[in-house]
């Protein structure tokens, strides 16, 4: 699908049956497929039949402005987009009950004009002469009016296509935090930004990415504090999006990152209006795009996919623990099975004596060497994960306990796996979900499989080697000129602040120093202290 | 803030780039080096050895003064003219290729006899060398980066020997002091020397540190600081184990800690030579950067890729030449003294050309 | 590649000797007529369903690798030496050759861990590791436990790898390794015995080697037990429990050196027969010091005594002060006359906590 929405230039054969999409791309060609081009000089509502013919879900509405006959005019609309009573009660009926008072003769603009101010009670409203354009923007589902002999098209907003309630985001779920999520509609997610972020200096800049699908994409920074370069940054990468549809904040994220054969993922998103927000506080921007709940912020660093807002809402010492947990669980999880296997196959001295007992009288009923359990276990834990995803709540909860508890047993019984393997397996996979950021935990998976395979073949040297190379990686990473592994390295002390441990907030004080921005200082008067001053 | 090439350090990362060119292989088998010489006083030897780095260093800095020029390669160029100056940088860029082969056999060979002993040695050679072509092939900046990181995660080793050395250290080990001849001492402090061999590449690091005041202030303070380390390895194992049989080991740092009887984690030397591979990797890996940064520079390529591919297969090819320990001994020796003498005398040498083309070239332009 | 490369072993498919031993060979032993060693390795076996789970192989050789070599015919598995545990040595064979030739094989190895135990076996070591232990799994792991708890609970010269090194290398003392026998169905620890330049030159019971402990500074826990007395009377008998450590200072004077051993105990009285009140203000906790400090101090000066009679070497570990004082080359031999002719002072100090929870 996504092949077929880049392409841009096909061949078009004639055949018996037409696919929709043939029409689509033969609907600049005359009906009877001469292959010419239409006639340009046509009544604008001829041309727009013939534009928009095999399409069942435009409607096109005639009626007289006022009664009367001399001012015709017809509406045009998709069916399924508008608010049908707003259509009704505040466009067809003022126009039919129009009188105009100055006359036909005062000229079509200002009469275009007249009926714009003081007929059609619609709040956003515009005039065009562009045919095509009125075209693009009646299928962006606004209602598009063709006066009789007037080359001017008006172009009135009712948007009425049902939303979906505003839910908590499944993947960020928070216990003290606000549970709003953002919904598909760019402008009531931008409205919420707005609603929680009032100030005055934050900048909302619109434009439509994608030939086809023309989306609208908003980018929002606050305007005293994040780095005017950066903003110029990344609206000129956005600026050089060309391609035919974009569907998700993906493809948005696909252009603008700076190494995309990265593994890690050198945006954030987010589906919280909170987390925005405080993003927007440090000086970084947002990208929003319309039909995505998902709000892109750059630029990334590599510790923010380790932090959750819940952290900052907690009080200081349950919130250094949780991050202090997440740093040792990120251990845990990218070389607990690595170890494993290097240590029972390549150092087997290095195992305290009992337990090397226990293991080897364990493995001797084990056919496959540890590298093959682990690949087997760590196979069948993600496709009960990736099956899950998808099955309704039910049935995951059954496959949960036959996976899980049933499999695992059956598994060591057979001695098809070894129980310390599954033990290890399973404090790998349960240290993987305290993860915050979902993309991150996904992009852990692979560093896991890829030092499995360094342990396999070169015991701890290669997991040493590999954790090498994923740090020369890190390191090299930038982020819009922001380098990905700050504040770890370079080591910026202040920021070092917010990385193991989390400073009560009203020690805060500053922004972070890796970011480029203005206007340092974040809390302007600290907490009052004990004496009252 | 963007340089077009990324060459810009701050003078933090200069400190943490000297230090991991020179703390290298040294910690391992220093104790025994010194000791042999000068007993329980391989401590004043190391201090002694010390001052070479610090004749360098400054020669480095009074040649820079003089000549105001944006990287190695033209202030060769620019003392001694165009074909002696590339012959100058070749003379540097082959000493590091040699430098980094040498280094990467020498740690191969600790490797074997620890972890992987059946493992071809091509095939070790080529795994480790291409981590750090990975990272030679990158920027100064990211050089900076990871050895800033790469700082930090030593430091743990140097405390879990801690333990060991409290608990088996015997004070009268170190007694009496000053109980050699002076020719001893001397001796001694040239062997020492060798291990602080990296000091020479700060003449490449130096015109690239932002604020270039800082930059000598920063080569001393890594100089310190791994002469701090280096200390510290040499006291605690004759504490430990007395001169004698700190002789009697290859690598007594090594075996150090694996006196220390701590209960759950039977092998602290595991972990030790773990955190050892990011402490040894960091040399090879500057050599290999100053190497073909150097080439890159003097042929104008486009990236710095390409002569780190093509230098891969003759540092492979030197590494890969001696066939037993003692070979890699006699020829880490030799490249230990080469590296003293480039160390002192290619300063000097560019400082003393300096002086005669100075009346004659004036100023050189100067890339900004 | 998932098997691992070149260096990947499986753990099944690897024996794993907890303990080794040495000894001199019989004629009735040898497999060829130049064999000079007998080697003996312990090793546990991973199978289940198996009647014996603890190998023991023995195997002679002329040199021990030889030994060595030719084991690896008898067994099934590879073998791999960085667990091994204790390090038995026969009686004879220490006497009769440096033990640190023998030894050598082990220490060449990086891999084998420092802190291994090294034991001397009265009579003949490979007797005691065929000896059955119905109480732990198997011979090894039960001295692995016996040496790694004895300086806990007893003053007994416990005697790793890299104490022995040193002690004979660096410090060019004698070393002082436990000795162990087997009575009555049991094997326990029982005295030490001295290595001076390697080969063994010395046997201790085990008072002496209590007091050799304490003397040589090697920090343990142990009991004693002692008379008290008071005015030249015997009022008591009591047992102390507590930690030893030592002080050494050394004096030259004109030629001849003097050395002042200072030992200090601390620790608690467990048990006092006659059950006098001592903890309400009475001076007797200062009476039991005393008699303590007695007792330890007779029997170190009869071993210091004996040092300079009749071993006539530096047996309490003094030669690193030696060495440490002087600027002169010093041999081993100095060592040796300057010890035998020096006067030894040997201090104690006990102080005593308490004396339980009962009055």
């Amino acid at each position: 699908m996504v092949k077929r929405l880049i392409s841009i230039k096909r061949k078009v054969k004639p055949q018996k049956y037409k696919t929709i999409k043939q029409i689509a791309t033969t609907a600049r060609l005359r009906p009877d497929n001469s292959g010419k081009a239409a006639a340009p000089a046509l009544d604008a509502e001829e041309w727009f039949r013939r534009e928009l013919a095999g399409n069942g879900d435009i409607v096109f509405r005639d009626l007289m402005i006022g009664g009367s006959e001399d001012l015709e005019a017809v509406l045009i609309y998709t069916y399924g987009s508008i608010d049908k009573n707003t259509l009704n009660v505040n466009i067809i009926k003022p126009l039919m009950n129009f009188k105009d008072k100055a006359g036909k003769d005062s000229g079509s603009s200002s009469f275009v004009k007249r009926l714009m101010d003081s007929c059609l009670t619609v709040g956003t409203i515009k005039a065009l002469k562009d045919k095509n354009l009125a075209k693009d923007e009646m299928f962006q589902g606004r209602v598009i009016l063709l006066l009789n002999n007037i080359d001017q098209i008006i172009i009135l907003e009712v948007a009425g296509v049902k939303a979906r309630q505003v839910t908590e985001p499944e993947n960020e779920r928070t216990l003290r935090g606000s549970k709003e999520g953002f919904i598909e509609d760019l402008w009531n997610n931008v409205a919420v930004i707005r609603k929680t972020l009032p100030d005055p200096t934050l900048k909302v800049e619109v434009s439509k990415v994608g030939r086809r699908t023309k989306t609208d994409l908003a980018v929002l920074y606050v305007g005293g504090l994040a780095d005017a370069k950066l903003v110029k940054e990344v609206k000129s990468r956005i600026k050089k999006i060309d391609i035919d549809g974009v569907l998700a904040n993906g493809y948005i994220e696909a252009f603008i990152e700076d190494n995309p054969y990265s593994p890690f993922p050198q945006t954030q998103g987010t589906e919280k209006p909170d987390k925005v927000v405080a993003a927007l506080l440090e000086g970084r921007i947002a990208v929003v795009l319309d039909r995505t709940p998902y709000v892109l912020l750059v630029p990334a660093q590599l510790i923010q996919f380790f932090q959750a807002p819940e952290d900052y809402y907690e009080r200081t010492y349950i919130g250094t623990y949780i991050r202090i947990l997440r740093a040792i669980a990120f251990l845990v999880t990218t070389s607990a099975a690595p170890a494993y296997i290097a240590l029972t196959s390549f150092h087997p001295e290095l195992v305290p004596l009992e337990l090397l007992l226990n293991i080897a009288e364990l493995r001797k009923k084990v056919p496959f060497p540890p590298v093959i359990e682990a690949l087997i276990m760590e196979f069948v834990i993600e496709s009960l994960r990736e099956a899950g995803l998808r099955l309704p709540t039910a049935v995951a909860t059954t496959l949960g306990v036959v996976g899980g508890i049933i499999l695992g047993d059956a598994a060591v019984r057979s001695n098809l796996v070894s129980p310390a393997m599954i033990i290890v397996i399973t404090i790998t996979i349960i240290c993987n979900f305290i993860i915050p950021n979902y993309s991150m935990s996904l992009v852990i998976r692979l560093l896991r499989l890829f030092l499995i395979l360094a342990a396999a073949s070169f015991g701890a040297f290669g997991i040493t080697l590999g954790w090498l190379i994923i740090i020369i990686h890190l390191c090299s990473l930038e982020s819009f000129g922001v380098p990905y592994f700050a504040p770890i390295a370079p080591t910026r002390f202040k920021d070092l602040k917010d990385l193991y441990i989390r400073v009560p907030i009203w020690a805060m004080k500053e922004r972070p120093v890796s970011i480029p921005g203005y206007n340092k200082k974040r809390v302007v008067n600290a907490r009052e202290q004990k004496d009252g001053k | 803030m963007e340089s077009k090439s990324g060459l810009d350090i701050t003078s933090k990362q200069l400190i943490f780039i000297m230090i991991g060119s020179m703390l290298g292989s040294g910690i391992l088998s220093l104790p025994r080096l010194a000791a042999k010489e000068v007993g329980q006083d391989a401590w004043l030897a190391v201090l002694l050895g010390s001052l070479f780095p610090l004749a360098s260093l400054s020669l480095i800095r009074f040649l820079y003064k003089k000549n105001n020029a944006v990287s190695f390669v033209k202030v060769c160029r620019s003392v001694s003219g165009r074909w002696l100056g590339g012959l100058f940088s070749i003379l540097l860029a082959s000493y590091s290729i040699l430098t980094a082969s040498v280094l990467l056999r020498v740690f191969i060979e600790v490797v074997s006899m620890f972890l992987l002993s059946e493992t071809p040695m091509l095939v070790k050679l080529v795994l480790m060398l291409s981590v750090c072509a990975y990272l030679a092939s990158s920027n100064a900046k990211v050089l900076g980066r990871v050895n800033e990181f790469l700082f930090y995660i030593l430091l743990p080793i140097v405390f879990f020997s801690l333990p060991a050395i409290i608990s088996n250290a015997d004070i009268r080990n170190l007694m009496p002091i000053l109980n050699f001849k002076v020719s001893d001492y001397a001796k001694a402090a040239l062997t020492t020397g060798f291990a602080f061999s990296g000091f020479e590449l700060y003449i490449v690091f130096h015109p690239y540190v932002l604020r270039e005041k800082e930059a000598f202030g920063a080569s001393l303070y890594a100089l310190l600081i791994t002469l701090a380390i280096y200390l510290y390895f040499v006291v605690g194992v004759i504490l430990v184990f007395g001169t004698e049989l700190t002789q009697k080991f290859i690598w007594p740092s090594l075996r150090l800690l694996a006196t220390a009887e701590v209960p759950v984690i039977e092998r602290i030397e595991f972990l030790f030579i773990q955190a050892w591979i990011g402490v040894s990797f960091r040399p090879i890996s500057i050599q290999y950067f100053c190497a073909s940064h150097i080439i890159a520079e003097l042929f104008k390529l486009k990236s710095q890729r390409w002569s780190t591919l093509a230098l891969f297969p003759i540092i492979i090819g030197i590494a890969y030449y001696p066939k037993n320990v003692l070979e890699v001994f006699k020829l880490s020796d030799n490249v230990g003294l080469i590296a003293l003498s480039i160390g002192i005398a290619l300063p000097l040498i560019l400082i003393i050309c300096g002086l005669f083309t100075g009346k004659r070239g004036g100023k050189q332009n100067e890339n900004a | 590649m998932l098997t691992g490369c070149w260096d990947a072993k499986e753990l099944d498919d690897l024996s794993v000797p907890l303990i080794v031993a040495y000894d001199t060979i019989l004629e009735s032993e040898k497999e060829y007529p130049d064999d000079k060693y007998l080697v003996t390795v312990g090793v546990p076996v991973f199978y289940e369903d198996v009647k014996g789970k603890f190998h023991i192989i023995d195997t002679t050789g002329q040199i021990i690798g030889e030994a060595r070599g030719r084991r690896n015919t008898q067994i099934g598995e590879q073998v791999i030496f960085g667990q091994i545990q204790l390090l038995l040595l026969g009686e004879e064979l220490v006497k009769k050759e440096n033990i640190l030739e023998i030894i050598d094989v082990i220490v060449r190895n990086p891999r084998v861990k420092a802190s291994l135990f090294i034991v001397i076996a009265k009579g003949r070591a490979v007797d005691l590791i065929k000896k059955p232990i119905p109480n732990y799994p198997n011979v090894g792991i039960y001295l692995k436990a016996l040496m790694e708890n004895s300086k806990n609970t007893s003053f007994s010269p416990y005697t790793t790898l890299f104490r022995l090194n040193r002690d004979l290398v660096s410090y060019e003392t004698a070393a002082i390794l436990p000795h162990i026998i087997y009575r009555n169905g049991e094997i326990m620890l029982a005295g030490s015995c001295l290595v001076n330049k390697g080969k063994l030159s010395g046997d201790m019971g085990r008072e002496e080697t209590e007091t050799a402990v304490m003397l040589r500074g090697i920090k343990c826990r142990g009991s004693l037990s002692f008379k008290v007395q008071k005015d030249g009377k015997v009022i008591d008998e009591a047992t102390f429990e507590g930690s030893n450590s030592r002080k050494v200072t050394v004096r030259k004077e004109g030629d001849k050196y003097a050395f002042n051993i200072q030992i200090k105990l601390a620790g608690v009285i467990v048990e006092h027969k006659k059950q006098k009140p001592m903890q309400d203000g009475t001076n007797l906790l200062k009476v039991f010091q005393d008699s303590l400090e007695q007792h330890i101090k007779k029997r170190a000066e009869a071993l210091v005594k004996k040092t300079q009679e009749e071993f006539k070497f530096d047996a309490l570990n003094l030669a690193n002060s030696i060495k440490a004082h002087t600027r002169e080359k010093i041999t081993k031999e100095d060592i040796d006359k300057i010890i035998q002719e020096s006067e030894i002072n040997v201090e104690v100090k006990v102080q005593i906590r308490n004396a339980g929870g009962k009055m």
